[in-house]
């Protein structure tokens, strides 16, 4: 018993330690980058030749892929990956809208992937990043794979369903990949702390034989660069079964507490979890101006402790 | 023992969530102060303009006297400057001395924070050149936090734009490629000369970064062979490839045999990044063909044909 009381306490406390240095660094970056933000606005035209590739799936309406292409930074392009079979009408309709021009899809690969049907490329000044592939519906990870084939730039982000870029994410990774010098060792992984958005470098994918679940396990921890800014957007907080686990993961915890250890125990929990929804409220503010109790509950599924997941999962 | 620890963490937790809301009201009442200050700010820059275009210093209002008027006038500065080119700074320089801006931002760039001393000496760069001394800002060169030494270098540069290439050659760090285009903010604004030749035949590695950013933005195609000879004599493997990527980005062939050499002996993965760069910046397959190897060309050559038309679509 009293063993599992000292468990309970040291799991809270490390949470709780986490959560805090967690606040402390993302509030610092955002704090830096607004300094910054002036700066940054001038010279992303002039930081030379780093690229980002944007994979996109499970696009639903125009306006999601119209506000993709937002971003004044040059040196990016968005490749949206579909199934013409399953959405002809939206397929068509993006092909008509940006005036896309047919291409002949690559023959080969350094990734192994499901044959290309159709690849289009946009031809209109304004929307000239953008690339339309149709395959066949398989795997998420063969998607990706498909998508780093035709990709031009040396860094992959991919996008997962329901999130979308922060206003200017571009310029942002643009600074932090050109703030690097060679004599650090090579970055292959750019994860985000903020919202574990994550970056991939395109022949870092290449020599883990592309994407899949075990790609992170693949690149040697020396060359991940963890970030405290948020990239990404969630554009639908009201994901009713992450809220559900969430809350059930909890009450859970907080219930075997309750019974093993008693009621003053169980509060320290409680406690922990008030301070986490404290920072979340915190944060989200700062990174939104606005706040919502689903987007606070979304900002503490983000709080992991000690490691990240080292499982990529879309 | 292990209920008056857990009482312990209980409100230590609670204290924390406490701490976070009072920080986030803070920060609430520091962004209506923003908005209040982004107000003055723009009453200065109107008043500025109108002084600019009069070409010669007027009394400006609201006076500034306190802390809150100094910061809103340097912003006010700040922006100003950044926008505009070939000013006559002498109303702003005596508009400067009158305020006491100068010391002021210095006096912050010494004693304040990292992040508000890195903000102090932006808004230092930015000034008309000014009587204050660069040794003044040296000490901060040597600081450990690299955006408040980078900002102190623009700020040195700014103020004495005769000894750039002393400066630049003297710093005891290395520049980022994000550095070096805030460096190239500079230039645009007309506060350093370009002279690239100079840069380029040194053999500081700072120097000859910001020359091969010089040639590379302002597209200066008679640094050719400048640039041949960096990639064949250079030691340093950042600089020969930014030499590279500088000389494709002026479209100029790379099929020599000195050039061929030294992209042989780059690490492959390099090589492979680079491939895809010419591809993506237009190179023909036949060009890729005289400096890449037969087994890196197939991938290329996909890439390259997924840019044309597919003709059996017509």
């Amino acid at each position: 018993m009293l063993y599992f009381k000292y468990l309970v306490l040291l799991i809270c406390a490390v949470s709780l330690f986490y959560t805090i240095v967690r606040t402390l660094r993302i509030s610092h970056a955002i704090g830096l980058l607004q300094t910054l933000s002036h700066e940054k606005a001038g010279c992303c035209f002039s930081l030379g030749f780093v690229g980002c590739s944007v994979i996109c799936r499970h696009i639903r309406h125009l306006d999601d892929i119209k506000a993709l292409l937002s971003s004044e930074y040059d040196r990016y392009e968005i490749i949206l990956i579909m199934d013409a079979n399953l959405q002809p009408e939206l397929f068509y309709n993006i092909v008509k809208q940006f005036k896309m021009l047919r291409v002949t899809p690559p023959d080969s690969s350094d990734l192994a992937h499901s044959p290309i049907r159709l690849l289009y490329r946009s031809r209109q000044r304004c929307y000239q990043r953008l690339i339309l592939l149709d395959k066949g519906a398989t795997t998420p990870y063969d998607d990706l794979n498909a998508a780093a084939t035709i990709a031009s730039f040396d860094y992959l982000l991919p996008l997962n369903t329901n999130f979308t870029l922060r206003h200017q994410t571009m310029e942002h990774i643009a600074m932090i990949l050109a703030s690097h010098n060679d004599a650090e060792p090579r970055i292959d992984l750019i994860r985000s702390t903020a919202d574990n958005s994550l970056i991939f470098r395109h022949i870092a994918i290449i020599e883990a034989g592309g994407f899949s679940p075990q790609v992170i396990r693949k690149i040697p921890r020396k060359n991940i660069l963890e970030v405290h800014i948020p990239l990404l957007r969630h554009t639908a907080h009201n994901r009713p079964q992450d809220l559900l686990t969430l809350a059930s993961n909890t009450c859970f915890a907080i219930l075997v507490t309750l019974l093993i250890a008693g009621p003053t125990t169980a509060l320290a929990p409680t406690a922990t979890l008030l301070a986490a929804g404290c920072s979340a409220h915190y944060l989200t503010e700062l990174f939104d101006n606005k706040c919502s109790l689903r987007a606070i509950i979304y900002q503490i599924s983000h709080i992991r402790p000690f490691f990240y997941a080292r499982k990529f999962v879309l | 023992m292990t209920d008056i620890i857990t009482y312990i963490y209980i409100i230590s937790a609670i204290g924390i969530a406490l701490v976070f809301e009072l920080t986030l009201l803070s920060v609430k009442l520091k962004s209506r102060y923003r908005s209040q200050q982004t107000l003055l700010c723009h009453g200065y820059i109107r008043q500025i303009v109108k002084m600019l275009f009069a070409e010669e210093y007027c009394e400006i209002y609201p006076a500034v006297t306190t802390t809150r008027h100094r910061k809103a006038l340097a912003e006010a500065l700040y922006i100003v400057s950044s926008h505009t080119y070939g000013i006559r700074t002498a109303p702003l320089r005596e508009l400067v001395e009158k305020s006491q801006l100068d010391k002021f931002l210095l006096h912050k760039a010494k004693h304040g924070s990292d992040i508000e001393s890195t903000h102090s000496l932006i808004l230092l760069s930015a000034l008309p050149p000014h009587k204050l001394v660069a040794t003044q800002l040296q000490p901060l060169l040597h600081s450990r936090h690299s955006h408040k030494r980078i900002a102190a270098l623009l700020a040195i540069l700014a103020v004495s734009p005769s000894t750039a290439i002393s400066t630049l050659s003297s710093a005891p760090f290395l520049l980022t490629t994000f550095d070096i285009a805030r460096i190239i903010m500079l230039l645009r604004r007309g506060i350093l000369p370009i002279a690239y030749e100079p840069l380029l035949a040194s053999e500081n590695r700072n120097l000859q970064m910001l020359g091969l950013a010089i040639v590379r933005n302002f597209g200066i195609e008679i640094a050719d062979k400048q640039l041949q000879r960096i990639i064949a004599s250079s030691n340093d493997c950042g600089v020969t490839r930014e030499a590279l990527y500088t000389l494709s980005s002026l479209g100029r062939p790379l099929g020599r045999v000195k050039i061929r050499n030294k992209i042989a002996s780059m690490p492959h993965y390099c090589r492979k990044e680079l491939c895809r760069h010419l591809t993506h910046e237009g190179y023909s397959i036949a060009a890729l063909r005289t400096i890449f190897g037969p087994h890196e060309i197939p991938h290329a050559e996909a890439l390259i044909n997924s840019y044309k038309r597919n003709l059996e679509a017509v």
